[in-house]
């Protein structure tokens, strides 16, 4: 990505492998809100959700002379870090066991989160690809990726095998790109 | 070699036990088709956080990263200065530079538990931490080990006082509770790449900490913090931190 109003990423990331505090700021300014929404939606408590970010941009500020950008993106990297490190945190201080589906799905905000993502005009292609999906499919991806569920545990949570999961998170996946890919060209177009 | 494509879908949302998630990581550094796949995956799964709604982020968070991010800045700095440059030539810190940080750190220790969970408490006294620490290395050797991986924000600075007759010391700050049965390992690596280990002991569940080694350090070039299941023996567990190889003395 890169932001009109600034430096593109990967030069962000080649000063911050020079030790340039400016470029930290910089790249905070630009991804540590969604970087915190994203703590906060997996761990559902703020100062868990900023230890998290704190982390997760420390170890960038340390890893950014390994970022490969042909690997991928600094936004996929930096988010990649901090749903890892939340995700950890989460299953450390948990312990996972079978439980009715409803409660699973009381965990923090799904329904506010929908609510407050219809309102958000910016991401409101991304949500609408995810709620276009079947509720199977939709409540799978959601549960592993905020839920911090393994496979495993959701299979056991659903009530359904393993190949169902996965093959759930598969199709979705699936769909969720190619609905992003009509998306982008769509804009492209315009 | 085997692919990983069937769990590449797993792996792009993290879904995942830790040890395959590793075992999948291992692969992707080798193979460029499923690395691919990966890449690709993770793409739309890096999209997900865009449905999330809007949060009030805590404004000091921003300063906190900054500040965490210019005393690692200052520190290496620091190092650069002292560490392996005419080792003999500075003030030995002996006994009472040791006993004054030991003093310190129990200080720190004794500060009220409820008090210590209040984040900016803690950050004081990390900043007080890297205070002592500097100021009782006055010359000799040492080496800071970054927490890895999971232990992120942990961290360590082993002394070695330029007195003979004086004791290596690391002071660690941020370790984390560990699992019963459990102990934490330093350890010194050689120069041809051998680990001893220097010491065994279990978190004492404060912000900081302080191991007195019986190991003469001089013949080691770095310095590692490991989990193992036995207070003896080889390394077999988890890296936790880790020293960069100190180049050659001077």
């Amino acid at each position: 990505m890169t932001d009109e109003a600034g430096p593109s990423d990967d030069a962000l990331m080649a000063a911050l492998a020079a030790r340039d505090l400016t470029a930290l700021a910089t790249l905070y300014d630009r991804y540590g809100r969604i970087a915190y929404a994203l703590a906060y939606r997996i761990l559902g408590e703020p100062e868990a959700a900023e230890d998290v970010v704190h982390d997760g941009f420390i170890r960038a500020w340390r890893g950014a002379a390994s970022f490969r950008s042909e690997r991928g993106n600094v936004r996929g990297w930096l988010l990649s870090i901090v749903h890892h490190r939340a995700v950890d945190v989460l299953r450390r201080k948990t312990t996972f066991r079978p439980a009715p589906l409803e409660a699973a799905e009381g965990r923090p905000a799904d329904d506010d989160t929908a609510e407050a993502a219809a309102r958000n005009v910016e991401h409101a292609s991304v949500r609408a690809a995810l709620e276009a999906l079947p509720a199977a499919q939709r409540r799978t991806i959601e549960l592993a990726y905020f839920g911090g569920y393994t496979h495993v545990e959701l299979a056991a949570l659903m009530g359904v095998p393993l190949g169902t999961v996965k093959g759930r998170m598969r199709i979705g996946l699936q769909k969720l790109r190619r609905a992003l890919e009509l998306q982008h060209a769509s804009d492209v177009s315009r | 070699m085997t692919h990983v494509s069937d769990e590449l879908e797993l792996y792009a949302l993290d879904a995942l036990p830790a040890a395959d998630r590793a075992r999948v990581t291992s692969h992707l550094g080798a193979c460029a088709t499923c690395r691919e796949q990966a890449r690709r995956l993770e793409e739309v799964a890096f999209a997900l956080p865009e449905t999330l709604p809007a949060v009030d982020v805590p404004p000091r968070l921003r300063e906190r990263i900054l500040a965490s991010a210019r005393a690692e800045v200052r520190a290496p700095s620091r190092q650069r200065g002292t560490a392996w440059t005419s080792w003999a030539a500075w003030p030995r810190p002996g006994r009472v530079a040791i006993a004054g940080l030991a003093a310190a750190v129990l200080v720190l220790a004794a500060v009220d538990v409820s008090l210590m969970r209040q984040r900016d408490a803690a950050q004081a006294e990390r900043n007080e931490y890297a205070e002592l620490a500097l100021r009782a290395s006055h010359g000799g050797k040492n080496w800071y080990m970054f927490g890895v991986d999971n232990w992120a924000g942990a961290g360590g600075t082993l002394y070695a006082p330029g007195k003979p007759d004086a004791s290596a010391y690391v002071v660690f700050h941020d370790l984390q509770p560990i699992e019963s049965g459990r102990v934490y390992a330093l350890w010194l690596v050689d120069a041809e790449g051998r680990w001893v280990r220097a010491a065994s002991f279990t978190p004492n569940g404060r912000v900081t900490q302080a191991v007195v080694l019986d190991t003469n350090v001089e013949a080691f070039y770095q310095c590692a913090l490991t989990i193992e299941t036995s207070r003896e023996g080889k390394r077999a567990g988890p890296l936790v931190m880790q020293s960069r190889i100190a180049p050659p003395s001077q």
